[in-house]
């Protein structure tokens, strides 16, 4: 197992109310290497809330959360950001590219929060997953210079930039077209079969949710595992 | 890719921001390091004028009232081989006739070539009636070289002139010269021995010419030496002075008699200290006191004007009693006496200021002696000048008045005959109770010629008294110019806390660009910390991204803090010349002091940035990448209820504060009601704030004002920080004008600064005579009819250096007023900032008659005096010497408040005369009269006394130029202060202009919804006048809290007028920085700005 959650629940304070929200309801779930999950649900329904809590980004109310059957929830603020940046790699909706880095540079980012790869394999490395997204051209041009599918794409590269072996994906075709969503979701798909990397992916589309091996929804703070054909 | 590189791309590609940062750091680096730089450079120039106005000379004996031989010079100069100068100083009137011009304060210096010499100036020699002048006389005067001046000169004297039978001589002596040349300072045209940075008005002329017409020939008042060639040090100096010290340079002379040596003093009367060492020798001798006394009289018959002795048994016939007295032959005929008849002496009792007190007191005649006898002669009397050498009684000019009617003609052929032989004897012991005065006890001690001959008396003598005995002592003049040029006003200190507003401000604005950069790259901070950076890695990042803009800000700010000190140094040197009264200040920069400036503002800078990355790093990552941290996040229950709480604490505070501080002392808590308006400020803020957090947390509201304070609370830090500046630029603004110094009418007010006195009058040359009497304004020529309604309060002055805020030197000696206490009492005059705890507050002048044991005594100074000039506190102890060289003790026990007394100490007249008691007259008295004869009477006055070199101000005008020193701080403080809010408001206009930027979406919304523009403009207008409304009223709330003392002061009247000026400067200010962002807002195209949404 890569990465599971036992009993995980989280909730939030209403504002000017003494009554809390609760988003996730004692959800369990486990992702094992290689596997590709989406999650979908309508939007307030705490998809982003479930992505965060397994990448670290948020803790849960109650419950575990296990990264190779070792629960990380009393883990360091240190040792999660070293989580996030050996074991996981992000996708977010939009780029969030730098916009003062080159393409590479941005991929390369990672890089440098733990000195890991950053020599010339790591360069090699980053050119090589350029060039398999077809960015291999762009390489020197900075993010305002790009398409958002051309960003999105140099983002995917920059979480796999590290190797992880568990890529969390939030609406990643969110803010593109339906031409640049459908490259996206193709690309995701085939690096989680080549690159045997976990994958989990937060989405509204069911195009690109049926791309992944399982589908859940989410609904009411519950995950309800669907066929996805 | 590495972290440089991210770093190095970063500032590059966010260079804007990084000029915001780098810009607050320079602005308050500059201002930082430019006031430290105003620190040496006035400490620096008052050393430098220290050395132009010393010249070579590195010590000084500086005589005061008494005179040693010129000779002193030469013969320690050749003892240690070093250069020396003997000069005699008196003071003057300078006048140029032709123009009608004067100057009454002139010191005039009696010089030799040795004078130039010390200094290694190559200078002609003067002739007798020429002189050198310094350049600022010759202006003042307009004079040039051979044109004439007519001097009138202090006619000093060895015999003090207040000294009893004193001959009454013109105080003043006139001649004319001629200017030879007119020097600059470097030829000692700035010469003096005063710690002051202001420049002297100085006369140099022929030394031998000048000791010949005030009779003062060999004399000397100022020794200095220099020592260029050989490094003495002031012990050696002061052992070879003792090792040289003739009994001449104390004014004593042995004089031979036919069976005595006996020791006269110059001064007629022998100095106690020495007379008290000279009887501790173990040689046997007899003190003799004789005293004119005005009548001899026994059963209504009366003899005038006769001598009386008072001499040690041992000298007498026969012991006497205290109430027995010895009367000679001519005597008893004349009175028909006889032993065992009471004989009545009345005698003056000579006071302050020439008051004479007639007394009287009764003897047992014990015996008759002949006139004339191997004790009975002339030499027992004093060698009074005026009196010693008369050829007959009437001329006798015996400094009191003489009935020549009374003299009949057998006393002058007594006169004739026996000259000053005494009529009557008496015990030395009732001699002293009579008529012991602050001069001495005796006027001559004698040594039988058996015990030792001449020369061994002389040594005797000489092994037995000190030079210090009558405070002759060499001084290191030059190291104590230096220790006062380097301890004085602290001006770095002072521009730092002056330029306080600046910095602040530049602080305040790199804290707040710094701010909104830092929030402008949240989602970048996110981003990073979700691809596995830690906190302090970025923390890091950013640190050393920031550390680049910080460092070259910090530098080139110090850089420019050398043209920010050069423009306060010009200011200095011109508009504000009141503070400093020179215009000799030289910008110096000293490498250490730009270094430390540099690393002061980084470091702030630096401190700075840590706390806000700190901050900004705390919230979570997922509100950081969504870009939300600027909003909302402190909308919780727990932030507001704590910011209530400590709001209602401080509250509570400023009303403990207050009430306690109204019912102790309003006067004394001023400190306290100002922390109360600053905690004012701070409850505020904080109550707006949870105001704001409580807004946010889901009031509802629709009407545009409403919508307006809910915008207002979207940016809660943004919006608190508005507040905070304003109020506090508000406040400081307010307080500084409020305390500046008017009259308003209050002037004639007694507990106010000028007493109620109506006239500060200083003469150059002392009036020795009390001109409340009759018998004074007689003597002074004050005879006009309006002079009656006239009260005078006359002062001793001790000549010291001025401690007032005109000058910038620490000062330990500043001069000593001694006053009538009781008068003061009486008239209820003046008021006190402070006052020691256990004095009668009722009656606090009377606590100046008080000693506090042998040679400790209480004195009274402007409170300002004593935190500025002194560097003090009340409670504290000055040391001074007193004129027998002994320690005197003077305890401040009270302070003030701003007064005209300013730059004096004030003591009690009793307490005056017996320490120092050579001082002969008043300089400095203060006039009241009915208003309505003030003019007339200012008139008169300059008339009357302008031989004496009247300088006559009103008090107001006194007080004022005092006041301009204080109200030109104010004006610098209110000048910085005003920069501090125009950079503290440049900081608010980007504020503003960011929030507009980020809301132009919102904007064109709103447009898009049916908005007119008028009314979207209103509505920014609105939200960001609530900020401006609530800041100002805080800061005037605060600031009203702050001078409530001066609120309820009576004597105070609050400058409304300029308060209500500066704070529409303030709303004008802040209205354009509001108005221009909201403008610009409108103008841009809000269809695009939609469409991007």
């Amino acid at each position: 197992m890569i990465i599971g959650l036992e009993k995980v629940s989280k909730s939030y304070e209403k504002p000017g109310s003494l009554k809390k929200r609760e988003v996730l309801n004692e959800i369990s779930l486990k992702v094992d290497s290689g596997e590709s999950l989406s999650v979908i649900g309508p939007s307030g329904s705490g998809k982003s809330t479930l992505l965060n809590i397994l990448g670290t980004l948020d803790m849960p109310t109650s419950g575990m959360v296990k990264l190779n059957d070792k629960n990380i929830l009393n883990y360091s603020e240190s040792q999660l950001a070293e989580i996030r940046n050996q074991h996981i790699g992000f996708i977010f909706q939009m780029h969030h590219l730098l916009p003062q880095l080159t393409l590479l540079e941005n991929v390369l980012l990672p890089t440098i929060a733990s000195n890991s790869n950053n020599d010339k394999a790591g360069l090699e490395r980053a050119k090589e997953l350029l060039e398999s997204v077809n960015l291999h051209d762009k390489i020197k041009q900075y993010p305002s210079q790009l398409s958002g599918g051309e960003c999105q794409r140099a983002t995917v590269v920059r979480a796999l930039i590290n190797q992880p072996g568990l890529i969390l994906a939030d609406e990643p075709t969110g803010s593109l077209d339906e031409d640049s969503a459908e490259q996206l979701g193709e690309l995701l798909s085939k690096i989680n079969k080549e690159q045997n990397v976990a994958m989990i992916v937060v989405t509204h589309s069911m195009e690109l949710a049926k791309k992944m091996n399982k589908m859940y929804k989410l609904n009411h703070g519950k995950l309800v595992g669907m066929n996805n054909n | 890719m590495s972290i440089f590189k991210y770093i190095l791309k970063s500032l590059i590609h966010f260079k804007k921001q990084h000029l915001s940062v780098f810009a607050g750091t320079l602005i308050s680096t500059a201002v930082l390091t430019g006031a430290l730089i105003v620190g040496d450079s006035i400490k620096f120039s008052l050393k430098q004028i220290v050395d132009t106005r010393l010249g070579n000379t590195r010590f000084a004996l500086q005589t005061g009232e008494r005179f040693v031989r010129n000779a002193l010079a030469d013969e320690i100069s050749d003892d240690l081989g070093i250069k020396a100068s003997a000069l005699l100083q008196t003071k003057g009137i300078a006048i140029n006739s032709e123009l009608g011009l004067r100057n009454n304060k002139t010191d005039i210096y009696g010089i030799d070539k040795s004078f130039w010499e010390l200094s290694n100036i190559n200078i002609q020699g003067l002739n007798n009636n020429e002189v050198y002048i310094s350049k600022n006389l010759a202006q003042r005067l307009n004079l040039k070289v051979n044109d004439e001046i007519l001097l009138r000169i202090e006619k000093s004297s060895v015999i003090p002139l207040n000294t009893p039978f004193n001959k009454e001589e013109t105080p003043s002596s006139s001649f004319r010269v001629v200017v030879k040349n007119i020097i600059d300072d470097s030829q000692l045209g700035r010469f003096g021995l005063k710690n002051i940075q202001t420049a002297p008005f100085n006369i140099f002329i022929n030394g031998k010419y000048l000791t010949d017409k005030l009779e003062l020939e060999g004399l000397a008042n100022i020794i200095l030496i220099s020592d260029e060639s050989k490094n003495i040090s002031l012990t050696e100096l002061n052992s070879s002075f003792k090792k040289i010290f003739k009994i001449a340079d104390a004014n004593l002379v042995i004089r031979e008699l036919e069976s005595h040596f006996e020791i006269l003093s110059d001064r007629i009367f022998i100095d106690e200290a020495l007379s008290n060492s000279i009887n501790s020798l173990d040689i046997p001798n007899n003190t003799i006191l004789t005293y004119l006394v005005n009548t001899l009289s026994y059963n209504q018959k009366e003899t005038p004007y006769s001598f009386v002795t008072a001499a040690s048994n041992e000298l007498l016939p026969q012991s006497l009693n205290k109430n027995e007295i010895i009367i000679n032959d001519w005597l008893q005929k004349d009175l028909g006496i006889t032993i065992g008849d009471s004989l009545e002496l009345e005698y003056f009792v000579i006071g302050p200021l020439k008051t004479l007190e007639e007394k009287k007191s009764k003897f047992i005649i014990k015996d008759i002696i002949p006139v004339q006898g191997e004790f009975s002669n002339n030499t027992l009397m004093p060698l009074f000048p005026g009196l010693a050498d008369a050829g007959s009684c009437s001329e006798w000019e015996a400094g009191i008045p003489i009935d020549l009617d009374r003299i009949r003609d057998k006393d002058e052929v007594y006169w004739d005959d026996y000259k000053g032989t005494p009529k009557a004897f008496i015990s030395i012991e009732k001699g002293i109770e009579l008529w012991s005065n602050k001069y001495g006890n005796y006027t001559s001690l004698r040594f039988n010629k058996e015990s030792i001959d001449k020369n061994s008396l002389e040594n005797e003598i000489l092994e037995k008294i000190s030079p210090t005995d009558i405070k002759l002592n060499f001084i290191s003049v030059r190291d104590e110019g230096h220790r006062a040029a380097s301890n004085g006003v602290d001006f770095g200190e002072l521009f730092l806390s002056l330029s306080f507003f600046v910095i602040a401000s530049g602080v305040l604005l790199t804290l707040l660009l710094y701010s909104l950069n830092i929030e402008s790259r949240s989602t970048e901070t996110g981003v990073l910390s979700g691809l596995g950076f830690k906190r302090n890695q970025i923390f890091k990042l950013r640190f050393f991204e920031n550390a680049i803009s910080i460092v070259i800000g910090g530098i080139l700010g110090a850089v420019v803090g050398i043209l920010y000190n050069q423009a306060i140094m010009f200011a200095l040197n011109s508009v504000w010349h009141d503070i400093v009264r020179t215009n000799m200040l030289h910008v110096y920069i000293l490498p250490k002091t730009l270094i430390i400036g540099a690393i002061s503002g980084i470091l702030i800078a630096f401190i700075t940035i840590y706390f806000v990355t700190r901050k900004k790093l705390k919230y979570p990552i997922i509100g950081l990448i969504r870009k939300s941290s600027s909003i909302n996040y402190d909308s919780n229950k727990n932030r507001t209820k704590l910011y209530r709480i400590i709001s209602g604490f401080c509250f509570l505070l400023i009303i403990f504060i207050v009430s306690y501080s109204l019912y102790t002392s309003v006067d004394q808590n001023a400190g306290l009601f100002l922390s109360a308006g600053g905690i004012f400020i701070v409850a505020s803020t904080l109550l707006f704030a949870a105001t704001l957090n409580k807004t946010s947390s889901g009031k509802k509201a629709f009407a545009l004002k409403q919508l307006a304070f809910i915008n207002a609370s979207r940016n809660k830090g943004r919006s608190i920080a508005i507040i905070a500046l304003l109020a506090l630029g508000t406040f400081t603004v307010i307080i500084t004008g409020a305390n500046r110094k008017t009259f308003y009418g209050t002037e004639n007010n007694r507990n106010s600064g000028t007493g109620g006195y109506l006239y500060w009058a200083e003469t150059t040359l002392p009036i020795l005579y009390n001109l409340n009497t009759e018998y004074g304004k007689e003597k002074i020529g004050l005879d006009d009819d309006v002079l009656n309604h006239a009260s005078f309060f006359q002062m001793h002055l001790l000549d010291g250096d001025d401690a007032s805020c005109l000058n910038l030197n620490q000062i330990q000696k500043p001069q000593i007023l001694g006053i009538n206490e009781e008068e003061l009492n009486n008239r209820g005059s003046f008021s006190f900032a402070k006052l020691l705890d256990q004095l009668d507050s009722e009656n606090p002048w009377l606590e100046l008659n008080k000693t506090y044991g042998n040679n400790i005594i209480p004195a009274y100074a402007d409170q300002t005096v004593i935190t500025w000039g002194l560097i003090k506190e009340v409670g504290d102890t000055l040391i001074y010497l007193n004129e027998k060289g002994e320690e005197l003790k003077i305890v401040l026990i009270g302070g003030l408040n701003a007064s005209i007394f300013q730059g004096n100490l004030l003591i009690s007249d009793k307490h005056f005369n017996k320490h120092f008691p050579s001082v002969s007259g008043a300089n400095i008295m203060l006039i009241d009269s009915k208003t309505e004869n003030q003019s007339e009477i200012a008139d008169l006055l300059n008339s009357l006394l302008r031989n004496f070199g009247i300088n006559l101000t009103s008090t107001s005008e006194r007080l004022s130029q005092f006041y301009s020193v204080t109200n030109t701080y104010l004006t610098v403080f209110m000048i910085l202060g005003g920069l501090g809010i125009i950079i503290g408001t440049l900081g608010l206009g980007i504020v503003l202009t960011r929030n507009i930027i980020e809301r132009r979406n919102e904007i064109a919304l709103l447009s898009a919804i049916g908005y007119k523009r008028k009314r979207i403009f209103k509505l920014i207008l609105m939200e960001n006048i609530y900020l401006l409304v609530f800041g100002i009223s805080i800061g005037i709330f605060s600031a009203l809290i702050g001078i409530l003392p001066s609120l309820l002061s009576s004597s105070f009247n609050i400058p409304g007028f300029f308060i209500i000026v500066i704070v529409l400067i303030v709303i004008a200010n802040g209205l354009i920085w509001i108005y221009i962002p909201a403008r610009n807002a409108l103008k841009s195209n809000l269809v695009i700005s939609l469409r991007n949404e």
